[in-house]
């Protein structure tokens, strides 16, 4: 079996007969080479990497594997296994991949059961090459270095082939949900040829992707023949494998994963093909995982008299968002660890049926609840009442009242004004002049929601124009003295319906029961 | 002849209605518990005082004794040649609470012919209204108006007139419209009378007063 280049941190166990030349030119100006992860740890967050290993010259094999000795990755992370393989076994072509999945190279190996996605597959001449991704992989001894317990992937093929190889690696940071971590990809092949004129090198390019902010590209290469090579420029090198008919070269671009932007990226492989062949190449994004999480207030609310105004939520004693009565309210890019949530602005008829305040917990890229319930009761009959007399409306289309009410009953007396008779148009005229004449039905006073100092009652009465109604006062408010523009006052006899302040006239609410 | 009203000066005589309705009770003045607190309010939608028709008020309304409310109605009123009208009303609401006296007169009518077609209008309303707190006392007419006012054949804009507007009526006397009667200190003490339509009749000989013609009169008063 094999190990990587001499260049990077894990030691390759192949023969030295399968290491190309460029473990020794890889590292050219502008190219960099893998740092171990402790070392990126400190230089920053972001998605880093945290382990590969690989192997070629997997001769007359249905079976591909190669485990992450002598270091486990972490678990959580995102694994990305490109395999490669030379020859079109018995003419058959397309990708001979029947699955791939994960062991832990005990005896016999046991199923770790994470899930590999099938991201590109590309294939020119006698060479294919596919490329999987799995991501937040997990049961497996985290960083474990037990030989027994060494996470291993594997290809198993419909068909075996002449030779075989695969590049695993590990990354810290990736979203853990396949969907978010992936983002584009894509690849591309040709034919390659040595320049005998001007030795000119056939360039392998899959083309650009665009790189989300935070996310990272992934490269691969491949040639048959095996050639030199110069990697892709700014891109940093994972490992380039080769053996006696095939050669491939992984890098990747992390320009993106500390950066509040993202970008393009578009590798480029050149290679010196020592004699007519075929080049691969694929590159594909992978996303980080998020590091703030959300939140959903859910609130609810039952009984009598819910206000219509709704609450307040305020998180952690700082930032506060209006809530409504029955709904939700949501807070975003939350750093993760304990919350505090808060609901407020119950009027005094209201009160908690659940604990207030609570405490959530922010989990990176999740979305926490808390339910506030709420339950609502009709308020006591007010220990007031109030009288008022005055003008609604204007111009030519105007009502003059009087009131006067309180929990025990009272008396409502309204006379509607239109000179230019009844206008359909109208609130005030639809129906035309009228007046009347109402009671104040006992028990019918109390407080309404829009403000303390408004009231509202019902009660029955007369008009001598159009008969017997029933009459609601949804709101006769004081809003202070004198009462034009400050005075509100919302009428509903049947089908007859006027609110609006007062354009002359008072409302007063008096403090004590008469 | 002899009239409610005793001198010429329509602001005065006004003022002195007050005084004969208060003095007289007409115009209740209930006294809170707190001392020096009382509150009146009274509307009244027409008076006559004529040789011919007497002394006659029309749909009048006055604020009980221990505040509340009182509304007064007719459907018409008519004498002949010199006063007509319909949808007359009245109401006066208000109270004495401790910490602040209020009240509120309306006063209202509707097809007003008077002096058999001298002075039309559509629609009357007069409406008064005083508070006391303690520290301000004050009355305002807002809301008061005239609906297709016309005198001598003369028409005027809708609206409340400006106060204490005079009109000569030849051969008759003369009309005061929005006239406003304000009395009080400011602080303590308030008082308003609107009258919306307020004919003075004239003696065409000796220029005395003859009699008076008042459509929507609104009173209110209030001390804390």
């Amino acid at each position: 079996m094999m190990k990587g280049c001499t260049l990077v941190r894990v030691s390759l166990l192949v023969g030295a007969a399968l290491l190309s030349d460029h473990c020794t030119d890889a590292a050219g100006p502008g190219r960099q080479v893998p740092r171990p992860l402790a070392a990126s740890a400190a230089a920053g967050s972001g998605i880093q990497l945290d382990q590969w290993n690989g192997t070629f010259n997997e001769t007359n094999t249905a079976t591909i594997i190669k485990g992450f000795n002598p270091t486990n990755p972490h678990v959580g992370d995102a694994i990305v296994a490109t395999f490669f393989w030379f020859g079109t076994p018995g003419g058959v072509t397309g990708n001979i991949i029947a699955s791939v999945s994960d062991v832990l190279t005990t005896s016999p190996f046991t199923p770790v059961g994470n899930k590999y996605d099938l991201v590109e597959f590309v294939t020119h001449g006698n060479i294919s090459m596919a490329t999987y991704v799995a991501t937040n992989v997990q049961n497996f001894p985290d960083a474990g270095t037990d030989p027994s317990q060494i996470l291993a992937v594997k290809a198993d093929l419909t068909v075996p082939v002449p030779d075989g190889g695969v590049l695993l690696s590990a990354w810290v940071g990736v979203a853990g949900v396949s969907t978010d971590a992936l983002g584009e990809h894509r690849s591309a092949s040709g034919i390659g040829a040595p320049d005998v004129v001007t030795g000119a090198p056939t360039t392998a390019d899959p083309g650009p992707i665009s790189v989300n902010a935070g996310a990272f590209a992934y490269g691969v290469s491949m040639v048959s023949p095996p050639g030199g090579l110069n990697g892709p420029p700014g891109w940093t090198v994972i490992a380039t494998p080769s053996d006696l008919f095939m050669k491939g070269d992984g890098e990747y671009d992390a320009r993106f994963t500390i950066s509040s932007d993202g970008g393009s990226a578009d590798p480029t492989w050149n290679w010196f093909f020592p004699a007519p062949g075929s080049w691969l190449a694929t590159v594909l994004a992978l996303n980080a995982a998020p590091t703030t999480g959300n939140l959903t207030v859910t609130t609810s609310t039952s009984g009598d008299n819910v206000p219509t105004d709704g609450y307040t939520v305020t998180l952690d004693g700082t930032t506060s968002q209006p809530a409504p009565t029955n709904g939700d309210v949501s807070f975003t890019d939350l750093q993760p660890g304990t919350h505090q949530v808060e609901l407020s602005g119950l009027p005094a008829n209201c009160e908690l049926t659940t604990p207030n305040p609570v405490l959530v917990t922010i989990v990176a890229g999740g979305t926490a609840t808390a339910t506030f319930a709420v339950s609502c009761s009709a308020p006591p009959p007010p220990n007031d009442f109030m009288t008022g007399g005055g003008k609604l409306g204007d111009r030519r289309e105007f009502a003059t009242f009087g009131l006067e009410a309180k929990s025990s009953g009272g008396k409502f007396e309204w006379s509607q004004h239109c000179p230019d008779g009844p206008n359909p148009a109208s609130a005030f005229c639809a129906q035309g002049s009228f007046t009347f004449h109402g009671t104040v039905t006992p028990g019918s006073y109390a407080q309404t929601s829009r403000d303390p100092k408004c009231r509202t009652w019902t009660g029955t009465g007369t008009s001598k124009q159009t008969g017997a109604h029933d009459f609601t006062v949804q709101q006769a408010c004081d809003g202070g003295e004198p009462g034009r523009g400050v005075d509100y006052l919302e009428v509903t006899i049947d089908d007859y319906h006027v609110a609006g302040y007062l354009t002359g006239g008072n409302i007063q609410l008096h403090g004590r029961k008469s | 002849m002899k009239t409610l009203l005793s001198n010429h000066h329509g602001a005065s005589r006004a003022a002195c209605l007050v005084a004969l309705l208060t003095l007289s009770g007409a115009l209740a003045t209930p006294r809170g518990p707190v001392w020096g607190q009382t509150v009146g309010g009274q509307a009244i939608a027409a008076t006559v005082n004529t040789p011919a028709a007497g002394s006659q008020t029309f749909a009048s309304a006055t604020l009980p004794s221990a505040g509340g409310m009182e509304q007064a109605d007719l459907d018409t009123a008519g004498l002949t040649n010199t006063f007509g009208a319909a949808g007359l009303m009245s109401i006066t609401s208000g109270q004495i609470d401790q910490g602040l006296v209020s009240v509120t007169a309306s006063a209202e009518a509707a097809d007003v012919n008077i002096l058999d077609g001298l002075i039309a209008a559509k629609a009357v309303l007069a409406l008064a209204t005083s508070y006391a707190n303690g520290t301000t006392a004050a009355s305002e007419a807002d809301g008061s108006t005239l609906l297709d006012l016309v005198i001598a054949g003369v028409p005027y804009a809708d609206g409340a007139p400006t106060p204490n507007t005079r009109v000569e009526l030849s051969g008759v006397g003369y009309v005061v419209l929005n006239e406003q009667v304000l009395s009080g200190d400011g602080v303590h003490l308030t008082g308003l009378t609107v009258n919306m339509i307020h004919v003075y009749l004239l003696d065409q000989l000796t220029n005395a007063p003859a009699g008076e013609i008042v459509v929507g009169t609104a009173q209110s008063m209030a001390t804390q």
